[in-house]
């Protein structure tokens, strides 16, 4: 494996770096949803 | 009871205040005269009609299904797609009886009733596709296959059939006025819903998980190891959609059921499925694309069933997701009961992504149902939604019955 790209497709490092990406949009999203407006 | 003239005995006058909701006969009939019985009337007819051709003359004369696609709009649409837009017996049923929310009581007798409806109205479209009913207690008794999900998807479906039968037993024993029953079948409510819950869980996914048997077939963007789990939360997403939208609907048609339901308390249930909806929905959209990064199709997504799949994905799941959010943030039951329409949509779309559009996305010949698939598919739907109304006109649904006050 001679990149990163390379690397991470083999480790499938990109599903655990979205994972934790979409846990932290997750908590935001929540946080959204639970503020009512005005 | 109604008072009948003196020329009906008891039971007469029983079962025809049972039937006639307490009308005369002739009352009732005049009553049936309405713009939506006759055009339903019609539909009911060619129905019928094209049953009878289906079951005498067989697949190929109603339908444009061949050995490529042996599954069409009668698994795509009424099987697939009932299955999940009646998941909202099993969601509210565990909302209120499992999760202890019970705010949300009023709406867990529409809900387990349309879901029955749902699950019963799906065995009659397999029915259509299938051609030999009376072969269906196979799997239960002559010919197990336990190897094949269709196994665990055929006891389930029949199962839950009974169990939501059960949890809708004590409304009947209700309108029938017979107490000790009412009371025992009330004993079975959590045990049910708790049986519920796991065949639901579990056929649920199945459905995804016949798709696994067929990689080649469905396109790879739909196609993923995690198709059962993807069929699972969606249906979680229908069932709340559902009921948010049949609650809109049951509002509107039985306005006479629900008037004196408070109108603010309403909007809030609506609103706090709304939140429930968009939360399942936005985890939903996460995994679609773990499930993307899993199967590593990129460069699939720049194609036109890439498209596709970005119109399904962003129109018709993280759309609704931040339109929901946003209607529960402005308390805005309107926007939430908008929004529940579109994410049925989603949904259908989804099933029928999965079952039908990009199942043999390679091949050069395209399955379309013929006009027979359509109105034999009208036919079921019209004569569930005439069964749901039957029901609700005449059993406690939106409505209690007054006889039981403490079965709340």
């Amino acid at each position: 494996m001679q990149t990163l790209h390379e690397y991470m497709m083999a480790t499938k490092s990109v599903e655990y770096l979205m994972a934790v990406i979409f846990l932290g949009a997750f908590i935001l999203f929540w946080r959204f949803a639970s503020r009512k407006e005005g | 009871m109604a008072e009948y003239p003196g020329k009906y005995t008891d039971w007469q006058a029983w079962l025809a205040d049972k039937l006639f909701m307490g009308l005369p006969f002739g009352q009732y009939v005049r009553g049936l005269i309405t713009p939506f019985n006759f055009i339903a009337l019609i539909i009911v007819c060619v129905g019928v009609a094209l049953a009878w051709i289906r079951f005498t003359q067989g697949l190929a004369a109603t339908t444009n299904l061949t050995n490529d696609y042996p599954w069409g709009l009668w698994i795509g649409f009424d099987v697939l797609c009932g299955v999940a837009l009646a998941a909202g017996g099993f969601v509210l049923a565990s909302t209120v009886h499992l999760f202890g929310l019970r705010d949300y009581y009023p709406l867990v007798r529409p809900a387990i009733l349309t879901g029955f409806l749902g699950y019963f109205f799906v065995v009659v479209g397999l029915c259509f596709d299938l051609g030999r009913p009376w072969r269906l207690p196979y799997p239960m008794a002559v010919s197990f296959g336990v190897t094949s999900v269709m196994f665990l998807v055929g006891w389930h479906v029949a199962l839950y059939l009974t169990v939501q039968f059960l949890e809708f037993c004590p409304a009947i024993f209700e309108w029938l006025n017979t107490k000790k029953l009412r009371k025992w079948v009330g004993y079975l409510t959590i045990g049910a819903t708790v049986f519920g819950v796991i065949l639901s869980t579990l056929h649920q996914s199945a459905l995804g998980a016949l798709f696994l048997l067929a990689p080649g077939k469905v396109h790879p963007l739909w196609y993923t190891p995690w198709i059962p789990v993807f069929f699972f939360i969606s249906a979680i997403i229908a069932g709340l959609s559902m009921v948010i939208f049949e609650s809109m609907l049951s509002h509107r048609v039985f306005h006479s059921q629900v008037k004196d339901h408070d109108p603010a308390h309403v909007e809030r249930l609506v609103i706090g499925l709304g939140k429930a909806a968009s939360v399942v929905l936005f985890t939903y959209f996460c995994l679609k694309w773990l499930g993307v990064a899993h199967g590593q199709h990129w460069d699939l997504l720049f194609t036109p069933y890439g498209y596709w799949f970005l119109l399904e994905v962003f129109g018709f799941v993280l759309l609704p997701c931040f339109l929901y959010a946003h209607a529960v943030r402005k308390r805005s039951a309107r926007l939430v009961q908008f929004t529940s329409v579109l994410t049925v949509l989603g949904i259908v779309l989804n099933r029928l992504n999965v079952s039908i559009i990009t199942f043999q996305w390679n091949l050069d010949e395209r399955y379309f149902p013929r006009w027979s698939e359509f109105a034999v598919t009208i036919f079921i739907v019209t004569v569930g939604l005439l069964t749901f109304r039957w029901i609700v006109n005449r059993m406690p649904v939106l409505r209690d019955d007054p006889r039981y006050p403490a079965a709340h």
